[in-house]
């Protein structure tokens, strides 16, 4: 059995887990399943955080359905997936409101079309992650800035397995949990500042994620916004 | 196999467009790659060269991807033609991707103290985002043209109204406080200050001021249009009115094409009231005799000798003698020994370059056929198989639908160059190359490329200016040297160069 | 801002178009923010929507 030694971990990735199951390989990601169905991942890079991932330096070669063991002794904590975090200033609306010009995208029309009802996002659109999921998640980010219950939306924890691909709903799990990625969380703490050019550059390693996913979290960021009524 | 691929809903400027087709036409195996929006005019363009387009469901807002190409796998190479536009490969540094806004208002967060909007979209949209920049108190810099004249005069008028500017349509030059915007050479600073109703003619005027050591804080732009009688000169006199108030300015100069006549008198009297010696260099106009504190120039090196005599508080009269004296002199250097053919071609990439060396070479040879040409009766019917004595101008519409402005994209007039040099009617090629902001980055080497490449016995003289200064981007000794390492005679200024050009001719016919 | 003050303050500009002239901006060290400027949505289903999620005039 394989045993990995993280050096830095996110918060709330604080107990050993008895076994990890490798479920998708990337570059520089490992998502990993735990016998509760879990997400646990791996990460080289740090700008990649989110709940429960840990840094490791190197990756060995792995295989899908491969069992390993992650050692969190003594490893330190590097990022916090529920911090808690003002809402954007207004003076930003003009800017981030541009971001709902990313559903004009045809590949995205689905999810133009079901606006309203955001529960319907669960699963749709294109990609490995379903862009409705992403852009789900940019909303539910987007309340909790704004101190609005995500409880709204009605979506139902337990059948969110049945409804979309794996990843996705650990995802949209997490962000019910008021857990983020470090990345979305980084431009929420620059919208809440002066600086511009700190949007703009934590903006666009949004923008540049994945082929669509960014751009429909960005779109349900900005969506969630503008229905809190804050702007 | 020619195959078309159609992007809905994403929009890309054509110099972006023509880039990603230069570089997928590097691939081996393509013929042929051309990406355009699908206006009506490009759906035409991409059906003559030979791509099928289906027009059913398809708005200007459309991509078209049209690839040429032999062999299996046609599909990546349209997926190739995606990434090269999500990541230009031309971008030699790993910008950071940082969000750019994509509309005025997003980005008037990110500079809220913006005092100017510089436009370039496409003709069918750069009103509508004129007049928002309008409301939203921005000054108005206007590349594009395709501008009706009534948007024109909306816009010119709504700005009056509001204390602001419109610099433009088709207003490709201007400075401000120094800094330069558009196309524009990195010149000095100084107690000048010009109004120019256009691009290269205004480039001209500043860099022979700058080869004087005189330096020019503002230089604005109006667009063509703006004298003529619908317009009114409505930005041309406003500039006026400021350049006369600024206490840093001494001399006024005035550069265009004839206005109107009642938009002349207009002008005249504003620089009369001006309280400053101006200078006038309406391209074109019948030479006119100085009065009080207005002096009239034809030409634009005169012009500035002529700024020059009144900064020194010399002799206008003299300095012009000189200039004379200096011109004829070029022309006694015309006997360049073995002539083969008889004809003058003009190959240009500035508007107003063209035409001052037309104006210039037809004192000395007739008659001087064109695209753009001094009269109307001698227009080419067909401005790639010129005839006769030709001057062309590249930067004409006939010519930049569809390709990038020769001053951006040297390619389509070094390919012109090769084929008129190897005309064996042709005995003297003139040509411009303009530098500065805007321009590309090593103008000369495809000139150079192609004149290397002419197969002739005995082959054409040729004669260039390089309008540029020492403090412009792309070294203007490198750009020379180079010239001259394939034998081309460069001259100090664009009115030399096409004396000399027409003299040898003129020589040869005597 | 007027054209006086243009003038007088210099230019801050937002360009709309090719991204050449901003990129020579920057190199002179004017202030300057790009436009990825997009062009309006063809009159649909699809802009009503986002015209009511906006609420400005999307033309």
């Amino acid at each position: 059995m394989i045993h990995l030694y993280p050096f830095e971990r996110s918060f709330d990735w604080n107990e050993e887990i008895s076994s990890l199951t490798v479920r998708s390989i990337y570059d520089t990601v490992v998502n990993l399943k735990s016998d509760s169905g879990t997400r646990f991942s791996l990460l080289l890079k740090m700008e990649d955080y989110l709940p429960r991932s840990a840094l490791i330096e190197a990756l060995p070669a792995l295989e899908k359905g491969q069992e390993i063991v992650v050692d969190l002794k003594c490893v330190a904590e590097g990022f916090d997936p529920s911090c808690l975090l003002e809402s954007p200033k207004v003076k930003w609306k003009d800017l981030l409101l541009e971001w709902l010009e990313f559903l004009k995208r045809e590949e995205l029309a689905d999810l133009l079309d079901n606006i309203d009802k955001p529960e319907k996002m669960i699963g749709l659109g294109p990609g490995s992650t379903p862009a409705g999921d992403d852009f789900l998640v940019g909303l539910i980010m987007a309340f909790r800035l704004t101190g609005i219950d995500s409880n709204e939306l009605g979506i139902d924890r337990n059948t969110l397995g049945r409804k979309t691909e794996w990843f996705s709903s650990e995802m949209i799990r997490d962000a019910l949990d008021g857990k983020f990625w470090k990345r979305g969380i980084d431009l929420a703490r620059a919208l809440a500042g002066d600086d511009v050019a700190r949007i703009l550059e934590k903006a666009g390693k949004i923008v540049e994620w994945g082929h669509l996913s960014g751009k429909a979290w960005l779109a349900g960021l900005a969506y969630g916004l503008e229905q809190s009524g804050v702007y | 196999m020619k195959r078309i691929e159609v992007v809905k809903g994403e929009y890309y400027d054509s110099v972006t467009l023509m880039m990603v087709a230069k570089e997928l036409k590097k691939i081996q195996g393509v013929g042929d790659a051309a990406l355009n929006m699908a206006t009506e005019a490009n759906v035409s363009i991409m059906r003559a060269a030979g791509f099928e387009v289906e027009t059913d469901s398809l708005s200007p807002d459309d991509l078209l991807i049209g690839i040429d190409f032999e062999g299996e796998g046609i599909e990546k190479l349209f997926d190739t033609a995606r990434s090269y536009l999500a990541r230009p490969p031309w971008r030699k540094e790993e910008i950071e991707a940082e969000y750019s806004p994509v509309t005025l208002s997003g980005a008037l967060t990110v500079l809220p103290e913006s005092n100017l909007a510089l436009i370039s979209l496409p003709g069918r949209y750069a009103a509508a985002e004129a007049m928002k920049a309008l409301k939203r108190g921005l000054n108005v810099m206007l590349y594009s043209d395709n501008v009706s004249i009534e948007d024109e005069v909306e816009l010119k008028q709504f700005a009056e109204k509001n204390d602001l500017i419109v610099m433009g349509p088709d207003c490709g030059t201007a400075v401000i406080n120094g800094k330069g915007l558009g196309f524009s050479n990195v010149c000095p600073t100084g107690p000048i200050g010009i109004v120019a109703a256009s691009g290269t003619g205004l480039q001209e005027v500043m860099v022979q001021l700058s080869r004087r050591n005189l330096g020019v804080k503002h230089a604005i732009g109006t667009g063509g249009r703006d004298v003529t009688s619908s317009v009114g000169g409505i930005s041309f006199l406003r500039a006026i009115k400021e350049l006369a108030d600024d206490s840093e300015i001494s001399i006024i100069v005035a550069v265009g094409k004839p206005p109107a006549p009642e938009v002349r008198k207009k002008i005249l009297e504003s620089l009369r009231e001006a309280g400053k010696q101006s200078v006038i260099c309406f391209m074109g106009d019948a030479p006119r005799k100085d009065e009080g504190s207005l002096y009239y120039s034809t030409q634009l090196e005169e012009c500035a000798v002529v700024v020059e005599a009144l900064h020194e508080g010399g002799d206008v009269t003299l300095a012009r003698e000189k200039l004379r004296t200096e011109y004829a002199k070029v022309s006694g250097k015309s006997s360049t020994g073995e002539l083969s053919g008889r004809y003058l071609r003009g190959l240009f990439t500035g508007g107003t370059l063209c035409y001052e060396a037309q104006y210039i070479a037809q004192s000395y040879i007739n008659p001087i056929y064109g695209n753009a040409p001094l009269r109307k009766d001698l227009k080419l019917e067909n401005s790639l198989k010129p005839v006769g004595h030709s001057f062309i101008d590249y930067g004409e519409d006939e010519f930049t639908q569809g390709r990038l402005h020769p001053m951006i994209d040297p390619t389509f007039r070094a390919e012109q160059l090769k084929k008129q040099s190897e005309d064996s009617s042709v005995a003297v090629i003139l040509f411009d190359v303009v530098l500065g902001y805007g321009s590309a980055e090593n103008p000369c080497s495809d000139l150079v490329e192609a004149i290397r490449s002419v197969k002739r016995d005995i082959k054409p003289v040729y004669v260039a200016y390089v309008c540029g200064t020492d403090r412009d981007p792309q070294d203007i000794e490198k750009q020379r040297s180079l010239l001259e390492s394939v034998g081309v005679i460069v001259c100090e200024s664009n009115a030399r160069a096409a004396t000399l050009a027409a003299n040898i001719l003129s020589r040869k016919e005597r | 801002m007027s054209f006086k003050e243009l003038l007088e303050d210099g230019p801050r500009v937002v360009n709309i178009g090719m991204d050449r002239f901003y990129l020579d901006l920057l190199d002179q060290e004017v202030p300057a923010v790009k436009v990825n400027w997009k062009p309006p949505l063809v009159k649909s289903s699809l802009m009503e929507k986002l015209k009511r999620l906006r609420g400005d005039d999307i033309e």
